[in-house]
């Protein structure tokens, strides 16, 4: 019997208008990261210092002698340097191979022939790594703060630092978009995952090597701008209200994420394309 | 036995032949030239600020404190900045993981295994093609930098080549213990890169600082032991361990040394082991 | 439309209509192109093109919500098994969630890989590679399939079920298509209507039956001798030859023309005719005529 009398029917359904592609894409690339088990024990590592910093909040709130470690916004502003490596690596895990995976498998032209914009495929993809991102550095942020609370049985603390939920939120938006489109970029520019990772460590670590170089040789850090994290660290030391540690103006520090961003999303939009174009 | 190390060797050199120049053409050499190329740029950058009055004669500071720095200096802060903490590690990692990853991944590993060699010889030749490939791109680089960046503010040559051959020997020990330890990385782990990255930037500056034994299970702290150079005071993590490798007892020329050449023998050993003896599954 | 610098496509002017139309060319004569621009990927640089009635630069998403796209190249999402991927095709597509993986179950069966829907598609051989591409164009229900050199790379057998498949949407289940190829067989079996297309132009088209209608007689012929010299004074003659390097070579004569004209023109130039029988044009004169001409 031929194949094709199993039958094919015509659709009758309802089908969702456009514009909502990215929700599926993100809700898909997040259950395929979730099913693999050694990301599992990454995001529970990364969970690490939330739970060590839990504690040292009930001691401080509870035990009189613990009051030299009472958190302040340092306090958060540190937790959210010392996240650093777990964003870097979940960043490297879970985004290198988002866009790079797809070009290795030529999925772009599948993608782009259905009925979303290259703007949606890049935003469901971006959506992936951020909220990953978001999972190991904003949400225990604020789960610090809410436990805070909880274990004081006052809200003070909050209403003193009542600038410590929007600055949690805008340094943590900042670090996790940097973190992703700049990973995204770099996928896009290969079909090899490895590859891509390898650049992203490479850019960092070499900016940083860069900065450290040039500071060992003028004694100063005017030149910080040069790295990626110490301008991210410079913007988010403002955002904590508390001194900046380099001295580049912050603004200049501001300016060179916002040029990085801008960048990768320059070249997000020119690399992801139905037709590889070579000239 | 004399005719399976000499047939093992004639394969390895074979593929080491094919390997070579694969390794120099391939679309890696763009990121090695960037990471060997990115110190000599910055060696020209500061022949052209020694110009300005950023040097301030000869005296910068540190950290607030005054510091004499003259361009060995610098070229000592070029070594530990870029090549021990950056150009060795990350090289190591990226090729070393990629020896037999990249035969996976690009489905070509069948046209190797398929072929009347052993496969330890496969690894063996491609790991020497590695050694080859980034010894010739990297130690120029410091050798450029050197004669661009010592010269600066006073700084001699002539006096200071001893500690350049003491820093070529280094990078190339570097190399070839971070290649084989990546090598078995590469070879065992599913996700190398990941492992190698958090190895590297994870793990070895964490135990490097911690008292008791533990840096004893990296490479760096070994490495970092046979530096000629005084080690940077840049950023907390320096400062932590300066002070703390102050205090302990150093193993000794010698036996940084040894140590290196244990963990690179062995290292190189067990990934030969491996792939002889792993079923690999081509991937997507 | 071009790549940098390089013209893919100019002056093209064709209507696809209703039903099955095939997209003929060479290698490299745009035909991939063409399907590439109709779905949006590249942009004309001057002209309009429609699709469904839309224009293709102002409503491409309406466009490719009703549009399936089978590609050329091996194509798919890394590191799912079947089901998921045409599931989630659906779901890119518009379709509910339970929506998109009751079509996907049914799409597979379709296409004859029901035993192999949990399999990961990158374990798929190229013929299976071939009909999950397919599958994924459909399980939205297009109204208007591309379909890109659909039986590369399959067996005989593959081959034939594809072509069956082909015909029962084009025919019973009233999808358009549009078959992009290069093999006519495929097309002569499968479409009713032509484009042909040469060095990025337009260089015929109709209905296949309308093509092949000739005032020509064609005739297969074999000789002895030197068959170049031969070929070369058939040509001078005004005779279309097609694959004179072949065994038996086709050539097509003037109605008022024949055998006798044959037999003559093979004694004046020294060869021995060995074989000769009428025979009727197919696709594959029209196509080497049409390729042919400058």
């Amino acid at each position: 019997m031929p194949i094709h009398y199993h039958g094919y029917a015509r659709y009758a359904g309802t089908r969702r208008p456009p514009g909502q592609a990215w929700a599926v894409i993100a809700g898909a690339g997040l259950r395929n990261m979730l099913s693999a088990r050694p990301f599992l024990f990454v995001l529970l590592f990364a969970w690490l210092q939330f739970f060590v910093r839990g504690v040292m909040f009930y001691l401080a709130a509870n035990v009189p002698q613990a009051d030299v470690i009472a958190p302040s916004p340092a306090t958060f502003r540190d937790f959210f340097d010392q996240q650093g490596f777990f964003v870097f690596v979940v960043a490297v895990y879970a985004g290198t191979g988002l866009i790079a995976n797809d070009r290795r498998a030529n999925a772009l032209q599948i993608y782009l022939s259905k009925p979303l914009t290259r703007v949606e495929y890049i935003a469901g993809k971006l959506a992936v790594v951020m909220v990953f991102l978001a999972l190991v550095t904003w949400v225990p942020a604020v789960l610090l703060l809410v436990l805070q609370t909880m274990f004081t049985g006052s809200l003070s603390f909050v209403r003193e630092h009542a600038f410590l939920i929007p600055a949690i939120t805008l340094f943590g938006f900042l670090q996790v978009l940097l973190a992703s489109i700049t990973v995204l970029a770099l996928s896009s520019l290969s079909t090899s995952a490895r590859y891509v990772g390898m650049l992203f460590a490479g850019a960092l670590i070499f900016s940083e090597a860069v900065f450290q170089t040039l500071r060992g040789v003028t004694g100063g850090t005017g030149l910080s701008w040069v790295s990626f994290s110490a301008n991210l660290a410079q913007v988010g030391d403002v955002i904590f209200r508390i001194e900046p540690r380099y001295d580049t103006p912050w603004g200049v520090s501001l300016a060179a994420v916002a040029a990085i961003i801008a960048v990768s999303a320059w070249v997000l939009v020119h690399r992801v394309r139905g037709v590889e174009v070579v000239t | 036995m004399a005719d399976s190390i000499a047939s093992f060797r004639g394969a390895a050199l074979r593929v080491f032949d094919l390997g070579i120049g694969q390794m120099l053409w391939s679309r890696r050499t763009l990121f090695m030239a960037l990471v060997a190329g990115g110190p000599v740029l910055i060696a020209v950058l500061l022949r052209v600020l020694a110009a300005l009055p950023v040097f301030d004669g000869g005296v910068g500071r540190i950290d607030g404190r005054p510091v004499s720095l003259d361009g060995p200096d610098i070229f000592g802060l070029m070594i530990w900045t870029f090549y021990l903490r950056f150009t060795v590690p990350v090289l190591g990692v990226f090729y070393g993981t990629a020896l037999i990853a990249d035969e996976v991944e690009d489905r070509t590993i069948t046209y190797l295994f398929t072929r009347p060699v052993a496969r330890g010889a496969v690894l063996a030749g491609k790991y020497l093609a590695y050694l080859v490939c980034t010894a010739v791109v990297v130690l120029p680089s410091v050798m450029l930098v050197y004669f661009l960046v010592v010269p600066l503010l006073g700084g001699s040559i002539g006096r200071n080549f001893p500690v350049l051959l003491l820093d070529l020997g280094l990078i190339g020990t570097g190399l070839a213990v971070y290649g084989a330890v990546f090598a078995l990385v590469g070879a065992w782990f599913r996700r190398p890169l990941l492992t190698g990255i958090v190895f590297v930037f994870g793990w070895e500056p964490i135990v490097v600082v911690l008292p008791g034994y533990m840096k004893y299970l990296s490479v760096a702290y070994y490495l970092q032991g046979l530096a000629p150079h005084a080690m940077p005071q840049g950023d907390a993590l320096s400062v932590i361990q300066a002070a703390l490798t102050s205090v302990q007892t150093p193993l000794g020329t010698g036996g940084n040394l040894g140590a290196l050449a244990i963990i690179g023998a062995a290292a190189l050993a067990a990934a030969i082991r491996v792939v002889g003896r792993r079923e690999y599954v081509l991937g997507q | 439309m071009s790549y940098g610098r390089r013209h893919a496509l100019h002056g093209v002017d064709a209507d696809f209509l209703p039903g099955a139309v095939g997209l003929l060319g060479p290698n490299g004569a745009g035909k991939s192109t063409l399907l590439k621009a109709l779905l949006g990927f590249v942009r004309p640089d001057s002209g309009r093109m429609q699709v469904l009635g839309m224009d293709v630069v102002d409503r491409p998403l309406e466009i490719r919500a009703r549009l399936g796209y089978m590609p050329e190249s091996e194509a798919h999402i890394p590191g799912v098994n079947a089901v998921t991927l045409v599931a989630y095709c659906g779901r890119l597509a518009g379709l509910p969630a339970a929506d998109a993986m009751q079509r996907a179950h049914s799409v597979l069966q379709y296409v004859g890989l029901g035993e192999a829907r949990y399999r990961a598609v990158d374990t798929y051989s190229t013929g299976m590679k071939q009909r999950i591409k397919l599958a994924q164009a459909l399980v939205h229900d297009p109204d208007l399939l591309f379909l890109d050199e659909p039986t590369n790379g399959m067996d005989p057998r593959g081959r034939e079920e594809m072509l069956d498949l082909v015909r029962d949407l084009s025919g019973r289940k009233g999808v358009n298509l549009i078959l992009s190829s290069h093999v006519l067989p495929d097309v002569e079996a499968t479409c009713e209507r032509v484009v042909v297309l040469h060095q990025g132009r337009v260089v015929a088209q109709g209905p296949i039956a309308e093509l092949k209608a000739s005032s020509r007689r064609v005739f297969e012929i074999r000789v002895k001798g030197d068959v170049a010299r031969f070929v070369a004074g058939l040509r001078a003659a005004g005779v279309e030859c097609h694959d004179p390097a072949a065994d038996l070579m086709r050539v097509l004569i003037g109605e008022d023309r024949g055998a006798r004209d044959l037999f003559a023109l093979a004694v004046q130039h020294g060869v021995q005719v060995r074989h000769l029988r009428p025979s009727e044009q197919t696709l594959e004169d029209v196509f080497a005529r049409v390729v042919d001409e400058p």
